[in-house]
């Protein structure tokens, strides 16, 4: 169980130092419990100290690294079971399902150069094809190897779908500097696949018919010196699957068994959707997709980077000038804050009074209004620059921008930047008076 | 070793709720006392319901790939009604009176009241009602509705914080159930069934809905919401336990990655079926989190959301009518 | 460059204003109180004022009453002399004044604990005397305090005059980023020149005996007053240009008294936990009690201490100035003629209120309106949302452009709006949560609170079980609570009558703790749950 400030507190020296950066013992103690320091800063830690806090926080699911490079992969180090509790950390691995036995080497490599293109920007995030897991096709042992060989060159990391042990080794062995990960196919023995993951030194998938079995399964690995597992959990139908997947990450988070304390790893088939959705949000830190399409893998990053935003970050718009119904030139324009609370509420109350309005959301840090601008994040010469930016301008042809009526203090300081005879009117303190805003002063403003 | 994983158990139930009354065949929703779906240390007594969404006037807003399943019926309430049960499954309907909203056709309460009753009278299935959005106008037709419909255990979409007398007298008055819709936050959620409850309203007759954001655009707001709900009701809340109602087709198919043609966005792929995607991953994210009514517009996803419930409910596979 | 002569009535304060000057501008340097909540940019349309002789140009004039024009003081320019009437609208009544603390003697009211007489400040004879200071963020408040005996021989209370520049501390950053850090600093320093003249006049004393002054105020007044740059006090992270000043000159502000009298100030411990929050806490004993207590402020920052002799955690919870009559729309301050108290009889359902002074309903004060609202709450004439329910009789509801209301008094005038419940709810909310998220920051399993002390200008008395009834503050057995009126003026006394006390004080700001409440993951969430009488969730209001 993580230790609480007032714990951590009582074990640090109490005197104030300020050795550590912080003006209190507590302050620190406070930082400590919340993940946001490490003991190190503080010279004069006791050793009782430094060993209460580290057994408390080893992590309960190791951090495994698969590839080289820029684009390795390291996935692992949950902490929580909900992810509103703190948030989750590491972003779970896609990997495109590839069996290249049928192709012929410019094939193979033209679909590997589609994959390594692949580029799609969403909200300050880059989506990519994070890894190729590699199918080893039964009597096609070769084209495996090349094919792993092909992609890792191009920077992939790799996972090798096995069908035999020779077949997996020989691919394995060709690109073991890359850190491939090793997986087994189902029923495999797993002491010899074992052996090899710990002899080449890379990581290794270990599967089983049901949860006991696995964790045992994991543990074997580790004693046979595999350093790092990932598990893959029974279930083919959704039922089962969830319920591994749940029983994994709780048994991790209550350390019921070393075993389960592993990033775990998911095979989804051709649509089947749903049960990547299951993965994504249910734990799974490597998910490899046999479909290749934007139309499945569009949505998958997306339903990723939703579940893996830090929930304690507020909640913030992209700032940019949004339409409320069909605005025109002569439509108002308002500006409030990019705190998708504020948004929302503004946003819904201008929706409801049938008037089409321009409403400029501008970066305030995902603040409020007035903790905005008592913040200096919501001046005058902020929400111009921002304005001018969004070329609002352009869009309207009036030059009478309405502020939030919290702050009509920044109104002259507003008329001057923007300048070339905008005129500021200040609108009303609550979203609900936005309606009789409209009709009365707005206008007559217009007249 | 031995793997002793503890099955979780709860002080708190969740609420069964019962739609449909009258000439409806009832459905109940709800009642389970672990976390969703986690069957396997729980009982849930009943399976989470699919509804499809039908409109009294031609949606035109809507994009071709969700349309083209309901050609013919668009603006016809009581035929797409009847396809809606009896060729796409639906165990109950939302019928969405977007055409009295004030731009879109205002029309009347007694035109909405009376596209309600035809689609009544066309199939047995309970229905949710959901009015043109908060405001006087949306409390003058659902109260019309609700009278003459009295006594059908409507599902009326829905009281706020700001605006929840007129639609509990008028649940109270004529037997229905009501949508309590908070945005985005545990508290005021709760904060609404407690002024619900001191309206005198049971909440054994109240849905949540905690406004859903779709994929890509809040859907984790949601979906943490929705779990910190479940977490307060199994831990004892009264005022928190009600079941959740989801309107997932919405609000999926607004966002612009269901709607782009492939040919403007190669790398998006096929437009049909990443809509449709976009509607199933927002629809199972909240299943897991704990929808237990959602509201699709596509019946391809409305079949294969069915198709993984059949997973955790095998004894009550199938839908209103027999498949 | 010419001056007009401009004089203000009833109160007969004048200055000479420079020409083209605001009128607002001129109440400010006559030390006229006068509302300018938007810190003058003519958008809150409080300092509306009558014009009762002489010349404003037309196109300033909103309406004529009796062919006298009323204007906005803050958009109109003298230029020519002039009398001037504030309205209803901009006048900030009378503080009580008075002789609450005159007799007092410090060390043995408020010492927490036996303190020897040592003053901060030399002292030579009998007539020695020390001022000790508090500039509030609304009010300043001064005490005259013979050295020799330690006894309150005069005092003083006065607006603080900067208020013509914005109600709250940022409005005033603000305004002396835009260059009027001379002129707020001169006016405030004003305020105390009159405020020692007027309680040394009423007790037959003379000003030149002063031998040294104690001031406590927050980080920003203490900015303002020695004329030092306030901007980096709300950049992020704080940055003020000091947290402990040294002494400056008496004479160096202006102030009377003997030569090279030293002017003290109270140390802060963060950008927004200043001397007045450090001296009230000490002055409650936090820092050498035991058991953990809880220190409220409030006023309109809303500071909160949580702690005792070995840590102390502190937060600011921007209450706003609902508890001391702002932002209420028939709000005023604790004076004659506030409803301070309300009671709905259960058996009539009559609607009881009491009034200051007992004659005509003039406003609601901070008292009142927590009173008020606590009742109103109990017999089910308001939800829990603060919203009017059908229970209200007709005869007392009020419906206007500003949505719905009860009236107070006979003739509806004065009455409680739905959005004045609305401010309070979030002003109270802001506090509960502040309260309970500094408590709860140090995880489970952390200290209760023992003893409880609520620091405020709201009125003559708290009304603590409506003040719990409604979730401002924590349901706790009432025993624990203590009321101190005044903690910074308390604690200032006590820093001038003993050098061991202001030791005390410089000392325990080392283990002040600043916690920013906008970066605590959970406030906003317990903000939420607190926006609702008494609580989303009652059980949050019992803390120990």
């Amino acid at each position: 169980m993580p230790m609480t400030g007032l714990q951590i507190f009582k074990l640090l020296p109490n005197t104030n130092c300020k050795k550590c950066g912080y003006p209190t013992c507590l302050t620190f103690a406070m930082k400590l419990a919340a993940g946001k320091e490490s003991l190190e800063k503080c010279p004069d830690a006791s050793p009782e100290a430094r060993a209460a806090l580290g057994a408390a926080s080893a992590p309960p699911i190791r951090g495994v690294t698969i590839g080289r490079g820029e684009r390795a992969l390291t996935i692992g180090e949950e902490t929580v079971f909900f992810r509103h509790e703190k948030t989750f950390v590491r972003r779970p691995g896609l990997f495109q399902t590839f069996d290249p036995a049928s192709l012929s080497p410019a094939e193979r490599d033209a679909r590997l150069d589609r994959w390594r293109a692949i580029r799609i920007e969403r909200a300050g995030e880059v989506f990519q094809v994070d890894g190729i897991a590699i199918v080893e096709t039964p009597g096609a042992a070769q084209s495996a190897v090349d094919a792993a060989a092909a992609a890792a060159g191009r920077g992939f990391p790799i996972a090798i779908l096995a069908a035999t042990l020779p077949g997996a080794v020989a691919a394995a062995e060709r690109i073991k500097e890359h850190r491939p990960l090793l997986v087994p196919p189902a029923g495999a023995n797993p002491q010899e696949f074992a052996a090899q993951a710990a002899r080449l030194g890379i990581p290794l998938v270990v599967g089983a018919p049901d949860l006991p079995s696995l964790a045992d399964a994991a543990r074997d690995a580790a004693s046979a010196g595999v350093a790092d597992i990932l598990l893959e959990p029974p279930g083919a139908d959704p039922r089962l699957l969830h319920h591994s997947l749940t029983a994994i990450r709780r048994g991790a988070l209550d350390r019921v068994h070393p075993g389960l304390g592993h990033p775990v790893f998911l095979r989804v088939g051709a649509g089947e959707i749903e049960r990547a959705v299951l993965g994504i949000t249910k734990f799974a830190s490597l998910v490899a997709l046999a479909d290749s399409g934007g139309e499945t893998w569009l949505p998958l990053w997306t339903l990723r980077q939703n579940i893996y935003t830090d929930p304690q970050k507020p909640l913030q718009m992209d700032p940019g000038l949004y339409a409320i119904g069909e605005p025109n030139d002569r439509s108002p324009l308002l500006v409030t804050s990019n705190f998708s609370l504020t948004y929302f509420i503004v946003s819904t109350e201008a929706e409801a009074t049938g008037v089409a309005c321009h409403l400029a959301v501008v970066d305030a840090e995902g603040l409020s209004v007035l903790t905005a601008w008592s913040a200096g994040k919501f001046s005058g010469d902020r929400v111009a620059k921002a304005l001018r930016g969004m070329h609002a301008a352009e869009r309207v042809s009036h030059r009478t921008v309405i502020i939030p009526g919290y702050v009509p203090v920044i109104s002259g300081e507003l008329e001057d930047a923007l300048g070339d005879g905008w005129r500021v009117l200040v609108g009303p303190q609550e979203a609900s008076d936005i309606a009789p805003f409209f009709r009365d002063v707005w206008a007559a403003a217009m007249v | 070793m031995s793997l002793d994983l503890k099955p979780k158990k709860w002080a708190g139930t969740l609420r069964q709720v019962t739609l449909g009354a009258g000439s409806r065949r009832p459905l109940t929703v709800g009642g389970g006392n672990g976390l969703p779906l986690h069957t396997f240390e729980a009982a849930f007594p009943h399976r989470p319901l699919l509804a499809l969404e039908i409109t009294d006037v031609d949606p035109v807003r809507w994009v071709e790939s969700v349309r083209q399943p309901w050609e013919g019926v668009l603006g016809r309430p009581a035929e797409a009604a009847r396809r809606a049960v009896n060729e796409f499954g639906a165990d109950l309907l939302t019928m969405n009176l977007m055409g009295t909203h004030a731009d879109r056709g205002n029309r009347s309460p007694e035109q909405a009241a009376a596209d309600v009753c035809a689609v009544l009278a066309a199939v047995d299935v309970p229905l949710i009602v959901k009015g043109p959005g908060a405001g006087q106008k949306q409390n003058e037709v659902l109260a019309r509705v609700a009278e003459d419909c009295r006594g059908e255990g409507l599902a009326l979409h829905s009281a706020t914080n700001e605006d929840y007398k007129t639609l509990a007298a008028i649940a109270l008055a004529y037997g229905h159930v009501l949508v309590g819709e908070s945005p985005i936050d545990v508290n005021i959620a709760k904060q609404l069934n407690i002024l619900l409850t001191d309206a005198s309203v049971d909440l054994n007759r109240v849905l949540i809905d905690p406004l859903t954001g779709g994929l890509g655009y809040g859907l984790e707001y949601t979906y943490s919401v929705m779990e910190r709900i479940r977490l307060a009701a199994l831990g004892g809340d009264a005022m928190l336990n009600c079941p959740i109602v989801c309107l997932v087709g919405e609000e999926a198919w607004k966002a612009k990655e269901a709607k782009v043609p492939g040919e403007k966005e190669p790398l998006w792929g096929d437009r049909q079926v990443r809509g449709i995607h976009w509607e199933v991953a927002t629809a199972m994210a909240l299943v897991e989190a704990g929808a237990e009514v959602l509201v699709l517009r596509h019946p391809e996803s409305l079949a294969r959301i069915r198709k993984q419930l059949d997973s955790w409910f095998p004894e009550t596979s199938g839908g209103a009518s027999c498949r | 460059m010419p001056a007009h002569r401009v004089q203000f009535s009833p109160s007969g304060r004048a200055t000479l204003a420079a020409e083209g000057a605001s009128i607002l501008r001129a109440a400010e340097s006559a030390s006229e109180p006068m509302r300018a909540e938007c810190g003058g940019r003519g958008a809150c349309g409080r300092c509306l004022v009558r014009i009762l002789e002489g010349q404003v140009p037309e196109y300033r004039v909103l309406r004529r009453e009796s062919g006298l024009p009323e204007v906005l003081a803050c958009l109109t320019p003298v230029h020519g002399p002039l009398t001037v009437q504030p309205l209803v609208e901009a006048q900030l009544p009378k503080l009580i004044s008075g002789d609450r603390y005159i007799g007092v003697q410090p060390l043995s009211a408020w010492a927490p604990w036996p303190l020897t007489p040592a003053p901060l400040v030399d002292r030579v004879g009998p007539e020695d005397l020390g001022v000790a200071l508090d500039i509030g963020t609304t009010t300043l408040r001064l005490l005259l305090i013979r050295l020799s005996d330690g006894t309150v021989v005069g005092e003083a209370g006065a607006y603080n005059p900067q208020i013509a520049r914005g109600a709250d501390v940022i409005s005033r950053i603000v305004a002396a980023e835009k260059g009027a850090l001379g002129e707020m600093a001169s006016a405030v320093r004003r305020s105390a020149v009159s405020m020692i003249a007027e309680a040394a006049e009423a007790a037959t004393l003379d000003p030149s005996h002063i031998r040294g002054y104690v001031v406590a105020g927050n980080v920003t007044m203490i900015h303002l007053l020695l004329g030092e740059d306030p901007s980096g006090i709300r950049r992020v992270p704080s940055e003020p240009r000091s947290l402990a000043f040294s002494p400056v000159d008496a004479a160096h502000l202006g102030w009377p008294g003997h030569a090279r009298a030293p002017v003290y100030t109270v140390p802060g411990a963060g950008g927004w936990v200043g001397g007045d929050i450090l001296a009230g806490a000490v002055r409650a004993g936090f820092s050498r009690a035991s058991e953990a207590a809880l220190y409220v402020d409030l006023g309109t920052n809303g500071e909160i201490v949580f702690g005792n002799a070995d840590f102390a955690l502190a937060c600011a919870c921007s209450a706003g100035p609902a508890f001391e009559g702002g932002g209420i729309r028939c709000g005023m301050r604790a004076d004659r003629g506030a409803v301070d108290g309300a009671a709905i009889d259960d058996a009539s359902g009559a609607l009881e209120l009491s009034v200051i002074g007992g004659g005509r309903i003039r406003g609601l004060c901070g008292s009142g309106l927590i009173a008020l609202a606590d009742a109103l709450f109990r017999a089910g004439w308001i939800d829990r949302g603060g919203r009017l329910a059908a229970r209200v009789p007709a005869e007392r509801r009020v419906a206007g452009t500003w949505g719905a209301a009860i009236a107070l008094s006979a003739d509806r005038r004065v009455a409680l709006w739905e959005r004045d419940l609305a401010s309070l709810i979030r002003t109270k909310a802001a506090v509960f949560a502040g309260i309970r998220s500094l408590v709860d920051s140090l995880g489970p399993g952390g200290p209760s609170i023992d003893r409880a002390y609520v620091s405020g200008n709201f009125g003559r008395y708290l009304n603590l079980p409506a003040a719990v009834g409604i979730g401002l503050l924590p349901d706790i057995p009432q025993g624990r609570y203590g009321y101190i009126g005044n903690g910074s003026l308390e604690g200032a006394a006590l820093s001038l009558l003993s050098r061991e006390f202001f030791a005390e004080i410089a000392a325990y700001l080392q283990h002040i703790t600043y916690v920013d409440l906008s970066e605590l993951p959970g406030y906003m969430d317990q903000f939420v749950g607190a926006s609702f009488l008494p609580h989303t969730s009652p059980h949050l209001l019992r803390m120990g």
